[in-house]
């Protein structure tokens, strides 16, 4: 069985200066923290001389409402001072709530300067689109079987996902953490059921063949509506049975 | 319900001086027991409440009340408290009633006077008044609810110490409000009331002792007469609160108070003539340990980077080869094998039992971190599927906290999962954490989830005791650096809630009950950890304690923790945290430790340098090559801080490598290398002055490092200054005052001077400390404030006149030298001839549990004593009183300072010594001799060690 980390926890969402968006906790409707670096929008030095003001923008579907809310600097304090030398930033961070039913995030900012210039952060345009893997999949198997025959060369690895129906593929990238010099593989999962309730993912029939007592740790990519999110348990990958 | 019913509650909304609180108010009856010590009270509707008050020595008493209907008060469950008895045999504890509303409850030493109608406490000293109620209010609570609390009055001039461990560069908690409630609290930005941050008290922090001392050095008013002191202790592990006289919510002029959210209001106060008093009853009370190794008291350093035996041996021969005294060497989680606690990795540290041999060779004691999460990630470092025999054990004990929450009846059959965050691995840390991979930019966050002892229980705390024995029977390990003692896990919590950053508070955990008279456990209850959480720490270190000393009984054992909670004393050391390398910080270090003093802990300090980077870290770090570049602290802030340490109890510098890429002295250029070992090997050769001060503390309680009141208890002139003296300035011991300087000069922009003011208590005179490497200057009389330059190389130090110093030869570690002979110091001033007054100088093999075991050891007191009938005559008196111990050097040297002529004659027990004329021939002199020093104005004086009681004579 697979521990999977920080289920059921309240969801935080933080993006990162270095243009990280992560995503942690569960999807449970009510609190999401939103932290969010404002050097994703502004420099230091324009921090230092120039008023800004940080708007966040979130588009919950399929439910279709919007949140938005300005992220105010601390004023009098000029984000050169608080993002100091040492690489310590700064975030900005505030709640809203998920409504019930909402399944994906779609997320925004926007910063206007006092030269009445507005600059983006939305993935060029096309804004940042959150998911999180511990509502759309559930890992029902993930596992190295042994082979039947001692003389085989070979075990394998064996997968079986259930996921929402939305979901339109599933890949497994996968390594050997007992070799860590092998390369990682990405698998693409097999779709081998599809309800109005959900679907059902494995892998190639017969198995992923890994080397005999092969140690696989895994995460996941998988796509909805042609985007592509990733469940890496929180950080701490999958291992597999 | 989630853990969100247990919210954390600032200070300011804990506010039992609003309306809506009830009071005890009359008392329908009472009784005392068959002891006659105890009262019971019964009041309140249908008479359903009782408390008691129990007298438990002459000057203390116990009141304990539980807010509900029909409490029995027949067992106990506090981890904190080992030792009612305060002088119970043969005290005779009377009472009268002087009128119907009014109990007197006399024990000889005071009376405690209860009003009945309403319930009112008043302590009396002979006529004095000396602790009362706040008028109307006293014992608080809210029925049906479990919070508690309980009002005093605070005398006009009173001061309060102790409330360990709290932010603020104030040492007095007069006008503070603060919160106890254990957490992981980094670079001390958890929440407050106010800007967080180093200096604001109100936050909490990783230890919680909830002990008030009152010091009234000058009492007035209603409470007029002779000096006194009191103290009052909460034992209460949910989230506890004290206020004094802070009007952050209401009036609270005059008047403090101590409370918690949940549990009994279980209180002890004690009264005495001054705070000595107050802290050998609450250390009575809550315990105190044996004497620690003395390796203890030298200088550590210990790194979270240390990750290979290379690092390691890097940092322990420069060590060497800097000639800088260093005893402990304290790797982090990088010690073990992919996150399992209580293993080692030989993949990083190969053949590390020959590795630790060669280090103890060489001088060095081992240490490594043991946090208390269990990972249940099943890959060893090598990314294989192995077992893990520690997991394994606790399992089997079902020693493991079930995720079962409050309330309900559903009782999870899994554990509870939790995980703790290690930082990032920046691509300096070239070794695998299955299966942990590195990011796109080569960066891996460090993390391991994990399951937790339920330590409440005593075959948890059996069972994670026994897992030691590896790492101390097949490793070599020495002592324990036992950390996220809250537990500090990686909650994931929005921030409003992450003062939790630990167990959801929900989360149910074993308390066990005991009887009272036989300690016997009678009942074990399912708490949440709400109720429970400050005492985790507590069976925590009792459990490793226990552990340890089981494995290897024959040596003497230390624990040095993050946290703890009242009582932790007993079993571990405390440093202070996740410091910054900032001078915020090296302000709060002084207030801090001496605090922890004041509330029973004796050895205390903070991570020299700062463990986490900040303002005074002058560059960003980065990996460059593999390695970290820059993180650099501060050089004058690294020399500051080194020296500061110097003076107090724990002495480790300790940082983040991960972040940082040094801060070990000899790393940094001259004259940074120079101007620390100054103070390590001054460290080192006053060794035994702090062996003897922990030595004191193990027989009255009185901390190895003292606030100046505490040793000038009538010297008003100590809280001159704004309190500044007092903050900044310290014993050690009885008689050596250093008042470091604690600020930015050097490369401060513009620099300015490093000078400070320092004030030399009245009542004695003092002199400029010389360190035997110059004569001494003319004494300063007490009372004095002097405006003091100390550059980089120098710490403001004076010794008060008449002192007796005994300091030894210089060491690279302690017992590096098989023979070290002592130099007894002895400073001009007024005699010390009576026993009081004399030195008392402790010596034992400073390892081994011989002198706890078998009494071997060795108690002296040294008096000196200045005659003038014809001519002058210095006397020196050595006297052994416990004399079970011989330390291996033959000889002792007495320093007769203050000898700015040479002696005409020394003598020993009569007989005439020869003036051997210079050091080295004292040195090689095979029988008593002496001989002046006249550049530094000392007579020296060998004696060998070979006369229970002996009387040495100097004539000018």
């Amino acid at each position: 069985m697979q521990l999977r980390q920080n289920a059921g926890a309240r969801p935080q969402i933080t993006f990162t200066s270095d243009f990280h968006e992560l995503v942690q906790g569960d999807l449970v409707p009510g609190p999401c923290v939103l932290r969010y670096d404002p050097l994703r929008l502004v420099t230091l030095g324009d921090a230092a001389t120039e008023n800004h003001h940080i708007r966040a923008h979130v588009r919950f579907h399929p439910v279709g409402v919007e949140w938005h809310c300005l992220l105010e600097l601390p004023a009098g304090l000029p984000l050169a001072d608080l993002a100091d030398v040492t690489g310590q930033g700064f975030m900005l961070t505030t709640t809203f709530d998920i409504p019930a039913g909402c399944d994906a995030l779609e997320v925004w900012f926007s910063c206007t300067h006092d030269d009445g210039q507005t600059h983006w952060d939305s993935d060029h345009g096309k804004n940042h689109w959150l998911r999180f893997g511990l509502a759309d999949i559930a890992i029902k198997t993930a596992k190295v079987k042994p082979a039947v025959k001692k003389s085989a060369p070979q075990d394998a690895l064996e997968f079986e996902f259930s996921t929402r129906p939305a979901v339109d593929s599933v890949n497994v990238r996968w390594c050997l953490a007992n070799a860590p010099k092998a390369p990682r593989v990405v698998t693409s999962l097999v779709c081998a059921a599809a309800t109005p309730a959900g679907k059902t993912w494995t892998a190639p029939e017969g198995g992923i063949p890994v080397p005999k007592g092969a140690v696989v740790s895994f995460d996941v990519v998988y796509n909805v509506e042609g985007r592509a999110y990733t469940d890496d348990n929180q950080g701490r990958w999958y291992i597999a049975d | 319900m989630s853990s969100t019913a247990f919210p954390y509650v600032y200070p300011n909304q804990f506010t039992p001086n609003n309306s809506g609180w009830s009071t005890v108010g009359n008392i329908a009856s009472w009784s005392p027991d068959s002891t006659g010590r105890r009262f019971t009270f019964v009041f309140g509707q249908n008479n359903a409440y009782s408390l008691y008050i129990e007298v438990l020595g002459p000057t203390a008493y116990r009141l304990r009340f539980t807010p509900v209907a029909g409490a029995t008060y027949a067992t106990e469950t506090s981890t904190a408290v080992v030792h009612r008895d305060l002088g119970v045999v043969g005290l005779k504890v009377s009472t009268s009633q002087p009128n119907a509303q009014t109990l007197l409850i006399n024990t000889g030493a005071i009376t405690i006077q209860v009003a009945l109608a309403p319930f009112y406490v008043q302590v009396y000293r002979g006529g004095q008044l000396i602790h009362q109620d706040a008028p109307g209010q006293g014992v608080l609570y809210i029925p049906g609810q479990q919070v508690i609390a309980i009002m005093k009055t605070a005398p006009a001039g009173a001061t309060y110490y102790g409330l360990g461990e709290k932010a603020g560069a104030a040492l007095q908690k007069n006008q503070f409000t603060y919160s106890f409630f254990n957490f992981d609290n980094y670079t001390y930005n958890g929440p407050s009331e106010g800007q967080p941050g180093p200096l604001n008290p109100s936050e909490p922090l990783y230890c919680s002792i909830p002990v008030l001392v009152e010091n009234d050095p000058a009492p007035s008013g209603a409470f007029a007469g002779s000096p006194f002191a009191t103290g009052l202790f909460l034992d209460n592990c949910g989230q506890t609160f004290a206020n004094v006289s802070a009007n952050d919510y209401s009036d609270m002029d005059g008047k403090y108070y101590l409370g918690g959210l949940y549990n009994e209001l279980d209180t002890y106060f004690f009264a005495g003539s001054g705070i000595p008093d107050i802290l050998r009853q609450y250390t009575t009370l809550t315990g105190r340990s044996p004497m620690p190794p003395r390796y203890v008291f030298g200088f550590h350093q210990g790194a979270y980077g240390y990750f290979d035996r290379y690092k390691l041996s890097a940092a322990a021969n420069a060590y060497r080869a800097a000639r800088i005294p260093c005893d402990g060497l304290h790797i982090d989680v990088d010690f073990q094998d992919n996150y399992r606690t209580f293993t080692h990795s030989e993949m990083k540290f190969p053949h590390t039992k020959e590795l630790f041999d060669d280090l103890h060779l060489i001088g060095f004691k081992m240490s490594t971190n043991i946090t208390p999460i269990i990972t249940t990630n099943p890959l060893d470092q090598e990314g294989a599927k192995t077992p893990y025999a520690q997991r394994d054990a606790l399992i089997a004990a079902n020693a493991l906290i079930y995720n079962t929450r409050y309330p309900g009846s559903y009782e999870d059959p899994n554990p509870y999962l939790g995980g703790v965050n290690y930082g990032i691995n920046y691509g300096n840390n070239p070794y695998p954490y299955p299966p942990l991979r590195p990011n796109s930019q080569g960066q891996t966050p460090l993390a391991a989830p994990g399951n937790y002892p339920d330590f409440g229980l005593t075959i948890a705390r059996k069972t994670w005791g026994q897992q030691y024995l590896d790492l101390i029977q097949n490793v070599g390990l020495d002592m324990i650096w036992q950390d996220m003692t809250c537990p500090a896990i990686d909650a994931n919590l929005p921030p409003s809630q992450q003062y939790f950053k630990t167990f959801p508070q929900d989360l149910m955990m074993a308390q066990e009950e005991t009887d009272p008279v036989t300690g016997a456990v009678v009942a074990v209850n399912y708490l949440p950890n709400a109720q429970l959480h400050n005492s985790y720490v507590n069976n925590l270190l009792g459990a490793t304690w226990a552990g340890i000393n089981a494995i290897a009984p024959q040596r003497r054992n230390f624990i040095i923790a993050r946290g703890g909670y009242a009582g932790m004393q007993r079993y571990a050391a405390l440093w202070t945290g996740d410091s910054a390398s900032s001078w915020d910080f090296l302000n709060i270090n002084i207030p801090e430790v001496l605090n922890l003093g004041l509330s029973g802990v004796p050895i205390s300090g903070c991570d020299i340098g700062g463990f986490a980077t900040g303002s005074g870290t002058t560059s960003q770090s980065g990996v460059v090559g593999g390695t970290v570049v820059g993180g650099i602290t501060n050089y004058e802030l690294l020399t500051r801080w080194m020296q500061v340490g110097s003076f107090l109890p724990w002495y480790r510098n300790h940082y983040d490598g991960y972040n940082k890429q040094f801060q070990e002295a000899f790393a940094y250029g001259e004259p940074v290398p120079t101007n620390c070992r100054t103070y390590v090997e001054l460290r080192y050769t006053m060794m035994q002055v702090y062996y003897d001060a922990m030595y004191e503390w193990t027989q009255t309680g009185l901390p190895i490092c003292r606030p100046l009141f505490l040793n000038e208890p009538q010297d008003q002139g100590v809280y001159g200054n704004d309190n500044y003296y007092i903050n900044s300035q310290f014993f050690v011991g009885g008689d050596f005052l250093v008042a470091p300087i604690l600020f930015q000069a050097v490369t401060a922009t513009p620099p300015i001077s490093p000078t400070r003011d320092l004030y030399l208590p009245a009542g004695s005179d003092w002199y400029a400390f010389q360190n035997n490497e110059a004569p001494l200057l003319g004494a300063v009389q007490g009372g004095s404030v002097i405006a003091y330059t100390a550059g980089l190389d120098l710490v403001p130090i004076y010794v008060r006149a008449g002192a007796i110093m005994p300091f030894q030869e210089l060491e690279q570690w302690v017992g590096q030298l098989p023979e070290n002979p002592l130099t007894i110091n002895c400073y001009p001033g007024p005699d010390r001839w009576t026993d009081a007054q004399a030195y008392r100088l402790y010596q034992d093999d400073g390892i081994t549990q011989n002198a706890a075991n078998n009494a071997e050891y060795r108690l002296s007191r040294i008096y000196q004593q200045t005659l003038t009938n014809n001519g002058t005559t210095r006397q020196i008196r050595i006297a052994r009183e416990t004399d079970n111990y011989t330390p291996p050097s033959p000889f002792n040297y007495i320093g007769i300072l203050g000898s700015i002529t040479s002696a005409k004659q020394v003598s020993r027990d009569g007989t005439t010594l020869p003036n051997v004329g210079d050091p080295d021939s004292l040195q090689a002199s095979a029988v008593d001799a002496w001989y002046w020093n006249q550049s530094l104005n000392i007579v020296f004086v060998k004696i060998h060690d070979n006369r229970a009681d002996t009387l040495v004579s100097a004539s000018y």
